[in-house]
């Protein structure tokens, strides 16, 4: 496969707070490529890391056979390609789910050709009949949606979603879960950060573990959830106790 | 307005554009009073002030305590070069504008990369250097007596006419102007953007939107228009001094406007300025200049917080919402 994103050797600390370690990984184009570690394992500070919002200490990001320096910030790494949702959604309250839409992909578009491209994401993620309302207003698994639908409006080559299944019944996780699979389909890779194992199980071809900052392993999702480091860094290794 | 031109049937909005179209243009020829002709200028001017203070301040939410200080530098430009050099004034604003665009660069440079007051802070802090700046420099801008011009003859070149009403014509230009360029940065690429900044700025960052940039140039624009707007309203003033010009004052009062009328709306600073100007006139005629005025804008302003948060213009704009979904319902049937 070929490879998209190259995350070499990085690191961050905050203050005495290793927060994460020397962290490599590749993602493949078109690859669903989980990240998977305990509560304060780094996830998110790697996402921050990708996305430009942090720098990295040590080691370095090459996206798409560029490497990514200093001067690529947030704003540039968006406009390279690189997108992403956040823990709890942040909508553009002020706004309607449209416009939440429309205003990003004026980005890449004229004003014309962005409305036909809101109304095609707008179908894509199931929002259709939802865009007059105030974003604000919206319930959680949608405003998770709309998260998705603005990053779509950039036109990214790599989504990395931070968390989208947390706080949804089943059913509601289900249909985001689909939601997924279909942005996947059209070519763009998603770097997957979720607890929820079953999803994990379900989407992701590969996964990689971190564990206090640092690389742990990385595999097939069935084989790595059984191996035991994960395991107990997931539980902690008293559970071995109870086996004696 | 632009319904007003259009090839569609004539209906009972349009007639009532036009009946407001045309009462505005014989306006002054019917009061024939020279005082309310001033009200309704000052009424104009405040509007145009409001919608360019509403540019960073409404749409941005980036709240600017210091637009008397552009006013300051448009009027006190032209002020300056007229009188020395007789420079016709229209000659002048495109040199307030430039110097306008150059403080307001400045300012934003240091402040709108940062997050929270700071940016509204700093916009204190520069007006009140500004204004004591002009008390300094005596030699050029007349120090606390001001500057005035003379009226010698009626000439539109130089700003001067025997009576306000060509300054309603001009001001009323000027707001239309004003309103023109505020509807059409609205739909722009850069005013959707800074409504996203507003709504989250870090979520707009992430999907690449350069706020600063944004937010900089939104502030330009207000600056700049503010300036030109200055050296009208110091022409018809006839009298500048840094107190009333480049105060903390008319700063306030040009946020009032927008904030009573509605924060981010197109008309609400227009709706703002014909509420506010009237209400403070009607107070300095009753209860004399200084204390009455800032009582009543206390008063007003906590009236329209607690109240109309989301300005006056808001009452309009829901009953018209509740108009048009009876209306649609009632149609569906």
């Amino acid at each position: 496969m070929e490879r998209l994103l190259h995350v070499d050797n990085i690191s961050i600390s905050f203050g005495g707070i290793k927060a994460v370690q020397n962290v490599s990984f590749d993602i493949g184009k078109g690859e669903v490529l989980g990240l998977i570690g305990p509560n304060g394992s780094g996830k998110s500070t790697t996402v921050n890391l990708i996305s430009g919002a942090y720098k990295t200490q040590t080691g370095g990001i090459n996206f798409d056979g560029k490497d990514l320096t200093e001067k690529d910030g947030i704003v540039e790494r968006a406009h390279l390609g690189i997108g992403r949702t956040f823990q709890s959604p942040r909508p553009f309250g002020n706004l309607n789910v449209y416009d939440n839409i429309f205003t990003i992909s004026l980005q890449m578009y004229s004003h014309h050709e962005a409305h036909i491209k809101t109304e095609e994401i707008l179908s894509d993620t199931g929002l259709d009949n939802m865009r007059d309302v105030n974003s604000l207003k919206l319930p959680i698994e949608k405003r998770k949606w709309l998260d998705l639908a603005r990053v779509l409006a950039i036109e990214p080559k790599l989504v990395m979603l931070d968390e989208v299944m947390a706080g949804l019944n089943p059913s509601e996780m289900e249909a985001s879960l689909a939601l997924v699979r279909k942005i996947n389909a059209n070519g763009i890779s998603v770097l997957f950060i979720e607890h929820v194992m079953k999803a994990v199980v379900s989407i992701c071809t590969r996964v990689v573990v971190l564990n206090e900052g640092k690389f742990l392993c990385e595999g097939k999702p069935m084989e790595v959830l059984q191996r035991k480091e994960v395991i107990e860094a997931y539980l902690g290794g008293g559970h071995t106790n109870d086996q004696n | 307005m632009s319904l007003l031109f259009s090839k569609k049937k004539f209906s009972a909005k349009n007639l009532i554009q036009l009946f407001i179209l045309i009462v505005l243009l014989i306006l002054p020829h019917l009061i024939k009073n020279n005082y309310l002709t001033a009200v309704i200028i000052t009424c104009f001017t405040f509007g145009a002030l409001g919608v360019a203070w509403n540019l960073i301040g409404g749409y941005g939410a980036q709240i600017s305590w210091c637009h008397a200080a552009f006013v300051a530098t448009g009027a006190y430009t032209s002020f300056i070069l007229n009188k020395r050099f007789g420079i016709s004034p229209f000659v002048c604003i495109p040199i307030g504008i430039l110097l306008a665009f150059l403080i307001s660069t400045a300012i934003g440079y240091g402040t709108l990369k940062l997050r929270g007051p700071f940016f509204s802070i700093a916009t204190i802090a520069f007006a009140e250097i500004l204004r004591v700046l002009l008390l300094y420099f005596k030699g050029v801008t007349g120090g606390a007596s001001g500057l005035y011009v003379t009226y010698r003859e009626n000439s539109f070149a130089n700003l001067t006419f025997s009576n306000d009403i060509p300054f309603y014509y001009i001001m009323l230009v000027a707001l239309i102007i004003v309103l023109l360029i505020t509807a059409f940065f609205e739909k722009s690429k850069t005013g959707y953007y800074l409504g996203a900044i507003k709504g989250d700025e870090d979520a707009a960052i992430s999907l690449g939107i350069p706020a600063f940039k944004i937010k900089l140039r939104a502030f330009q624009l207000s600056a700049v228009i503010a300036a030109a707007i200055g050296t009208f309203y110091a022409f018809f003033l006839t009298y500048i001094d840094p107190a009333s010009i480049c105060g903390m004052d008319l700063s306030v009062k040009i946020g009032v406007v927008a904030i009573v009328g509605g924060i981010g709306t197109l008309w609400g600073p227009v709706v703002g300025a014909f509420v506010i100007i009237p209400l403070i006139e009607l107070a300095s005629n009753l209860v004399g200049q200084q204390g009455g005025t800032n009582l009543l804008y206390g008063l007003a302003l906590m009236v329209v917080v607690i109240l109309r948060s989301d300005g006056l213009l808001s009452i309009y704009t829901e009953f018209k919402e509740k108009h048009d979904k009876k209306a649609a319902l009632h149609h569906s049937k």
